[in-house]
């Protein structure tokens, strides 16, 4: 158990490639956290940088209260499973778990009722001869859990390690994953470029990109209230629809958004929101889910051009753009999800949206409310 | 050596190293013949000429075999270093341990490439051995070559005497020979 602290981490590899910019997050003790962003983004270099495999370049990392920017991996206390999980392959499934009590010189006894304990956990027991090559890509994730669980590290870190199996399999061990780490309860940090992974895993979710923290909160959170553009694409799948505009009041001081034509009337924001938007441009972000084909009560009306509809059995993405788009406008690629079979019929569409669904963002990306 | 040689090229960061890697291949490109001379008087002031040191010692540095560990070693998973150094192993334990059980193929291929070229060495033999204890058999055959009439059945004999070990050891090791070079890269 441990709690751990990235105090403005910045990790420079040379003068100009900045992998980690002033990164600043707390995992609680016990906690599971996700660290999550699109490739590049420095998530695995932070994941690295606790783990020590990577020199910090400023700040400090605290484990348990303690800085162990000077400390060796070794002594860390933790564990890592790696994207390709990185077992020795000239040892079998027992030599690979056993390693990390060799190391620390634990009793041969003591080896043996460790490894037999964790082979039960994982369900290994049937596979501890064999060699890393003889298993199938979801009995080595197991072997490279294990190989992590056996030591019983004070932190856990996992650096995408469902990339490598197929989707079936990825959502079954995903459970197994979070069932584990709410049994064991151990502080952990996964890593991800899979935002479903994120929202199914995470008690705490971190969007990272270009090197820097964009939000920290729970998935709801992230999904509900996103702090930026870049949250609010990345979260969702598919990500929230972003249409520039232009943002007026009326003479009821209501928000009145212009996209192309049309026009939007948003309820009232708050004192801050409003002075936020002294400037006339402006984004809109509506999600794919809080499209309406039939109007209810004060829902807003947008008329759409239907592009293509894709039937996934419970439900349907429709890709759209606005009626006034014109060729290569940003507002031209949208999706909206309907329950169920979507009626194509209609190549011009009318979409209803509840107004509090649409969200504001400024010029510079940041969310208004 | 090499392997280690090989290993410090491939995962470690120090000063000069890339200038040195350079060396180490252009090193590969010349030959015994153009060093043979200042080599001579070398292991002349050391007095090990006629000794079995002085046909061991100068090749046990090979470029040739630094450079092809240090290829395999460049495609081997950097991962696996990472897990064993979080696991709690050393740098030398990690080489030990981990690298070199991995590395077998490309131990078997030197080890075979190695023995090919010595097995059958001349010239520099030639130039620092003088008693029979101490020469190779490519020294031995050439003493067949006398005056006329040659005696071809001996040269035939001694010649399939040279050949047996040099098969053996390569049906051996073949299978590792083969996987040595598909994992280095290296075609022969």
């Amino acid at each position: 158990m441990a709690k751990v602290e990235f105090n403005n981490v910045t990790k420079r590899f040379d003068t100009e490639t900045v992998a980690l910019r002033q990164f600043t997050l707390t995992i609680g003790d016990g906690e599971f956290m996700v660290l999550v962003g699109p490739s590049g983004c420095g998530k695995s270099t932070a994941l690295r940088l606790l783990a020590g495999l990577e020199d910090i370049t400023e700040g400090e990392i605290l484990i348990d209260d303690q800085v162990v920017n000077q400390i060796s991996p070794q002594q860390r206390n933790i564990a890592m499973v790696f994207q390709n999980y990185a077992l020795y392959p000239h040892m079998s499934v027992h030599a690979n778990l056993a390693f990390p009590l060799k190391m620390r010189h634990t009793p041969a006894s003591a080896i043996a009722k460790k490894v037999e304990q964790i082979a039960k956990l994982l369900d290994l027991s049937r596979l501890l001869a064999r060699k890393p090559k003889q298993l199938s890509g979801g009995q080595r994730q197991r072997v490279a859990m294990g190989r992590a669980l056996v030591r019983n590290p004070s932190v856990f870190l996992l650096d995408e390690p469902l990339s490598n199996l197929d989707a079936k399999l990825r959502a079954q061990i995903r459970a197994d994953i979070a069932l584990l780490q709410k049994s064991l309860n151990k502080t952990t940090l996964y890593v991800t470029h899979d935002q479903v992974e994120a929202m199914t895993l995470g008690d705490s979710v971190a969007v990272m990109n270009h090197g820097e923290l964009q939000q920290v909160g729970t998935p709801e959170m992230l999904y509900k209230e996103p702090q930026n553009i870049f949250v609010a694409r990345f979260i969702g799948n598919p990500g929230m629809n972003i249409i520039s505009s232009t943002v007026t009041r009326d003479n009821k001081s209501n928000i009145v958004v212009r996209i192309k034509q049309q026009k939007i009337t948003l309820p009232k924001i708050s004192q801050g929101g409003l002075q936020k938007l002294n400037q006339s441009a402006a984004f809109i972000g509506i999600r794919p889910e809080a499209f309406n084909v039939a109007q209810t009560g004060h829902h807003v009306a947008l008329t759409v051009k239907i592009q293509s509809v894709e039937y996934l059995g419970h439900e349907s993405l429709v890709y759209f753009q606005l009626a006034d788009a014109v060729k290569h406008d940003t507002n031209n690629h949208l999706i909206a999800r309907f329950t169920g079979q979507f009626d194509s019929s209609h190549a011009k569409e009318t979409f209803f949206v509840d107004p509090s669904e649409i969200y504001l963002f400024d010029n510079a990306g940041l969310a208004i409310r | 050596m090499n392997s280690l040689a090989g290993y410090a090229f491939a995962r470690m960061q120090w000063p000069g190293r890339d200038g040195l890697l350079l060396a180490v291949i252009a090193l590969m490109i010349i030959p015994l013949e153009a060093i043979a001379v200042p080599l001579f008087y070398q292991v002349t002031m050391f007095g090990w000429r006629d000794t079995y040191l002085v046909q061991i010692v100068p090749f046990i540095a090979n470029a040739f075999s630094i450079y092809l560990f240090y290829t395999f070693f460049l495609g081997l998973p950097r991962e696996l270093e990472e897990a064993a150094r979080i696991d709690g192993a050393g740098a030398w334990r990690i080489f030990f341990v981990i690298i070199m059980p991995n590395a077998k193929a490309v131990f078997a291929t030197v080890a075979i490439l190695t023995f090919l070229t010595q097995w059958g060495a001349f010239l520099w033999p030639l130039m620092v051995t003088y008693s029979e204890a101490v020469r190779p058999l490519p020294l031995g055959i050439s003493s067949f070559y006398t005056l006329p009439p040659l005696q071809w059945g001996d040269i035939f004999a001694f010649g399939v005497m040279m050949v047996t070990p040099v098969l053996l050891i390569f049906l051996v090791f073949q299978r590792w020979f083969v996987k040595g070079l598909e994992t280095t890269g290296v075609k022969g």
